[in-house]
């Protein structure tokens, strides 16, 4: 036992944890106790009410009290700015400072096999947190066992490149961390991943207190860690990674820790800068394939066959696709859903049922499956947005002339997001990892960076806009309405971009408010003799 | 101070896992409230993965070894008791699954002592305002189950244990145990109900199938 604040002058501090559920934060607070107990602070840990987790530490005349709440939206006393954050996707912790009404800090700690993209799966929040302000860490193994064939996977480099970018753009603190090793999957045990992440955990509530820290250390250290896997892996995961200099890792990484402490830095001194011409790449493989021949995507082939466009990534494949039965039933309820909402949005566009046949014929990638992939790669950098849109309205006839030429001398980033299912209820709009992916990409493309201001295109291949959209009639006028889910608040993060249904229908997104974005074809406008309009 | 929540079955699973984590060491070999750490079957005793479930596979909601009676509980959760009865079809062949893969020895992962493990299918259900479960509801539950279990050509032991989370006015979470057997089984019950009412703090129903028929 240890005495507490009511028997002794203690200056006394509460910090919450706020977790994805209370077994996280039950683990988490005995972490929290451990560390405290190595660095010498008198430690209790116990449960409220019999199962709240309770950690009090007590060193030179101060008491922290440590509360865990998990799941978030059990409780009755959940923060409305937690709230707000977790709408965008939850992170399993986040550590506020109820007395100031502050978020100090947030983690997403996976042991999900993070293979190839599916690191990005948890980006949608990794991005919102950082861009609001708040210092985030993303914990994952380096090598994890993939349970369909039990072999050892990595991630991909995109979540470093994410991060890096979130700190030029924001000034606020984004590190990766990972655990385990290619002999030793899955296990948190091994290196020095986890362990940091918690002490980096523990380092925010101890600043937060006013109390000495360690979290300037970690956090340099994680920076250089950052570099170092990009550097070690970018040759066998792009085609190429522009101004990359082996050499400047340690400038690199004085400048982005300055970064997180608020200093100015040369933005010429930062790499991650795609937007150089294709030219002067040494792409390493760049063969286009349209693997379903869609408009769209032969147009795409042709520009990469032009040297006006490549793929970034050369490490890839198609996955395990769905049975055709299951795909049949997947272009089903897009039908399903778009016909229901036709009847309100007079003029919508049919869906295009010849690219669905189209799927059917050249998508056979094994004996009775279907594959919705559509190019060779879900990501086409584009030297210049120009030939893209030139592409777009040259694919779809209808948006001739029709799209602005104001970016035209920006890059631009092509994301193919080629799922087809269309359960609404269960927002299938961008799902995971979709929903992480594109602000990853975006971020990582340069969308947030002054210097390459990327323009972002989304190309929903085989999905209805009704996933997304609605619209409904105020003031005698037409105005879309999102389906909000974390799917389409990522969608909604990423501007100024362009995203185009399967059935033609183009948006163009000027800001995270849907009614000022521009549809191609416009929005209908309200008869004046349609009954039952309210005007 | 009173913390208000909602009562879900994550709660109910996770104050088991703390309450047997506090008082039997190396015991909760899963849990099912999170994807990330708990996606794998792990031994604590070793910290080595036992068992990857597939991704289609059924999962049972917290599975948990009681070393020194060797017994493992493979427990299937819901919050509200009369949910359960729709799932014991699929827990029953989640325990068929399972004792396969706890019965094999894995070298400096399972040893022989764990894998002799003797299985005990169990269930878990939340109480408290709003949530009823009265005696007649979970003796009822426990025999349909053990009709379920014969079903699918269960010949594990005849017990099954209930695992209660009881929610009171005040907010505060306690547990209690069920052990439901035949007579030929009535020791290794007996053991069972004795270690639930240790961990639990609260003292074990114990009820002979054979009453009832």
């Amino acid at each position: 036992m240890i005495s507490t604040a009511e028997s002794l002058e203690l200056e006394t501090h509460e910090i919450e944890i706020w977790c994805d559920n209370q077994v996280e934060g039950f683990q988490a607070t005995n972490i929290l106790a451990d560390i405290a107990r190595e660095q010498g602070f008198d430690v209790a840990v116990d449960l409220l009410q019999g199962h709240i987790p309770r950690l009090i530490a007590i060193k030179d005349g101060v008491q922290i009290t440590i509360l865990a709440f998990g799941p978030f939206r059990a409780w009755q006393h959940e923060p409305d700015d937690i709230e707000e954050r977790i709408l965008s996707g939850k992170p399993d912790f986040i550590v506020y400072n109820r007395s100031t009404n502050s978020i100090l800090f947030a983690l997403e700690d996976t042991a999900a096999t993070c293979t190839g993209n599916q690191s990005q799966q948890r980006a949608e929040r990794f991005c919102s947190l950082v861009r609001n302000g708040i210092p985030t860490a993303y914990c994952l193994p380096a090598y994890a066992t993939k349970p369909t064939d039990s072999k050892s996977r990595r991630p991909n480099l995109w979540m470093p490149i994410t991060a890096l970018k979130l700190i030029e753009a924001t000034g606020t603190l984004a590190l990766i961390f990972t655990y385990a090793d290619e002999e030793n999957p899955d296990d948190r045990t091994v290196g020095e991943g986890f362990n940091n992440v918690m002490r980096l955990f523990w380092g925010f509530i101890l600043r937060d207190c006013g109390l000495p820290e360690t979290c300037e250390s970690i956090i340099r250290r994680q920076i250089r860690y950052m570099l170092d896997a990009i550097d070690n892996q970018h040759e066998g995961l792009f085609s190429d990674l522009p101004g990359w200099d082996s050499d400047s890792l340690d400038q690199y990484e004085e400048s982005y820790y300055r970064l997180t402490r608020g200093e100015d830095v040369d933005p010429e001194c930062l790499p991650l800068n795609w937007n150089v011409p294709i030219a002067e790449l040494e792409l390493k493989e760049n063969e286009p394939r349209a693997y379903i021949p869609l408009p769209l995507a032969r147009r795409v082939d042709s520009d990469i066959a032009a040297g006006r466009a490549y793929f970034p990534s050369i490490k890839r494949s198609r996955g395990k696709p769905p049975t055709r039965t299951s795909m049949f039933g997947y272009v089903r309820e897009n039908r399903d859903l778009h016909r229901t909402h036709a009847e309100n949005w007079p003029g919508l566009f049919p869906l295009r049922e010849n690219h669905y046949t189209s799927m059917y014929r050249n998508g056979v990638s094994s004996p009775g499956r279907l594959s919705s992939t559509v190019l060779n790669s879900g990501l086409v950098r584009y030297e210049r947005f120009r030939d893209l849109r030139i592409s777009l309205e040259t694919a779809e006839a209808h948006l001739a002339g029709q799209l602005t030429n104001e970016f035209d001398d920006r890059p631009a980033l092509l994301f193919v997001a080629s799922n087809v299912k269309a359960d609404v209820t269960n927002g299938w709009f961008l799902r995971d990892p979709y929903a992480g992916m594109l602000p990853s990409f975006a971020v990582a493309g340069g969308c947030l960076d002054p210097q390459q201001r990327t323009i972002m295109v989304t190309w929903f291949p085989w999905q209805t806009p009704c996933l997304a959209l609605r619209l409904s009639v105020v003031d005698g006028e037409y105005v879309p309405q999102v389906v909000d889910n974390k799917g389409t608040r990522s969608w909604l993060s990423i501007t100024p971009s362009f995203t185009l249904f399967n059935n033609g229908l183009m948006v163009h997104l000027t800001s995270d408010d849907i009614t000022e974005a521009q549809f191609y074809p416009p929005l209908p406008e309200v008869a004046e003799d349609v009954e039952g309009v309210e005007n | 101070m009173t913390y208000d929540f909602k009562m879900v079955e994550g709660f109910g699973v996770y104050k088991w896992t703390i309450d047997f984590e506090r008082s039997l060491d190396n015991s909760v070999l899963f849990t099912n409230v999170t994807g990330g750490e708990w996606k794998n079957i792990r031994n604590p005793r070793t910290e080595s993965v036992l068992h990857i479930p597939r991704q289609v596979d059924k999962r049972a909601d917290l599975i948990v070894i009681l070393r020194q009676l060797g017994v493992i509980l493979i427990t299937e959760a819901k919050d509200d008791i009369k949910k359960l009865k729709g799932d014991l079809r699929t827990h029953s062949q989640v325990i068929k699954d399972l004792t396969s893969v706890f019965s094999r020895v894995q070298h400096g992962v399972w040893n022989s002592e764990e894998s002799g493990s003797t299985i005990v299918p169990a269930l878990l259900w939340c109480k408290g305002p709003g949530m009823r479960a009265t005696g007649i509801q979970v003796t009822d539950l426990f025999y349909a189950f053990e009709s379920k279990l014969k079903q699918s050509s269960y010949t594990g032991p005849e017990i099954m244990v209930g695992l209660e989370v009881i929610k009171d006015e005040r907010q505060h979470l306690s547990t209690r145990g069920y052990v439901f057997f035949r007579e030929t089984w009535k020791r290794k019950a007996s053991e069972i109900a004795n270690l639930l009412s240790e961990v639990t703090g609260n003292e074990s129903l114990f009820w002979d199938l054979n009453l009832d028929s």
